[in-house]
């Protein structure tokens, strides 16, 4: 089960709405590489990987993910807070003002999010092959973003989760290792 | 320090601010994270197991204190006064919610 934490896992405080800012972070909401993806990816491939640890980093690293989701929902909460609906219609945020009157699952193009982004491959080391891609890759779409603010309230959350990212790489790739070993033990899974 | 030694001290010697508890729990919890992601990988790294019982030992108390003085982090904790406080304070998405 989970329990609520009426908490971020890194303090946000947005005080400048910049809703063309918001419409480039949604990347990490409802884009293929964005938060949601991941935790949803990681957390049901529990159900078809062997081995305890293998089970433990998916268990623990989808459950971070939620929390960067809620991250990334402040985010462009904070920055669209209190703007005027021409100022969305402006940004091209306009879908996202009279649909939804604020945040959904899309990328910044509009495109909803679809559970056709997972890849849940049923196969030990192409499972974490792919998880290690799918962290380089939200690095990447961070580093992005970083690069498209100067405001340190919106830059400083945003490196947060970048090197994010770059520890889950790293525990994913010692995961590959060690389920490689056990397969060399000529356990078959 | 003061506050962690005697947690059921409310006196103003011990005073620490809502947002500076909260940051000392979300530190500690973020070392816990640390922790828990390299252990899943690395079970048998006893100064790792030792640093995150120590953590998790540390965190309790100062959640805890944070229930007693400034109210719930979760809907599992005690609610204090007459009325649900649960629904009572900022949500962590809201601006006000990072202020003291």
């Amino acid at each position: 089960m989970w329990i609520y934490e009426k908490k971020l896992e890194f303090p946000i405080k947005i005080k400048n709405p910049d809703p063309r800012m918001a419409k480039l972070i949604i990347a990490q909401y409802g884009g293929p590489n964005g938060e949601l993806s991941a935790s949803l990816q990681y957390l049901n491939q529990r159900y078809g990987i062997p081995t305890s640890r293998a089970k433990g980093i998916l268990t623990d690293i989808g459950t971070e993910e939620l929390a960067h989701m809620e991250m990334i929902a402040t985010m462009v909460y904070q920055l669209t807070e209190g703007v005027r609906p021409e100022d969305w219609v402006d940004a091209s945020l306009g879908g996202l003002y009279v649909e939804h009157g604020g945040i959904f699952y899309v990328n910044p193009d509009g495109v909803p999010w679809t559970a056709a982004y997972l890849k849940s491959p049923g196969d030990p080391l192409a499972t974490f092959v792919s998880n290690m891609a799918a962290e380089e890759r939200a690095r990447s779409t961070y580093e992005h973003l970083i690069r498209l603010t100067d405001d340190p309230d919106v830059k400083e959350p945003l490196k947060f989760l970048r090197e994010r990212e770059v520890v889950h790489f790293q525990r994913f790739g010692e995961t590959l290792n060690y389920l490689e070993g056990e397969i060399t033990k000529k356990k078959f899974y | 320090m003061d506050y962690l030694d005697k947690p059921d001290n409310l006196g103003k010697a011990n005073y620490i601010s809502r947002k500076e508890l909260l940051d000392q729990i979300r530190q500690l919890q973020f070392m816990s994270i640390e922790l828990t992601l390299f252990l899943n990988t690395h079970p048998y790294d006893s100064a790792a197991l030792e640093d995150h019982n120590a953590t998790v030992t540390k965190l309790r108390r100062l959640q805890n204190l944070y229930n007693k003085r400034y109210g719930m982090l979760t809907p599992m904790s005690i609610s204090r006064g007459d009325s649900w406080e649960w629904v009572e304070s900022p949500w962590p998405w809201e601006r006000s919610y990072e202020e003291d």
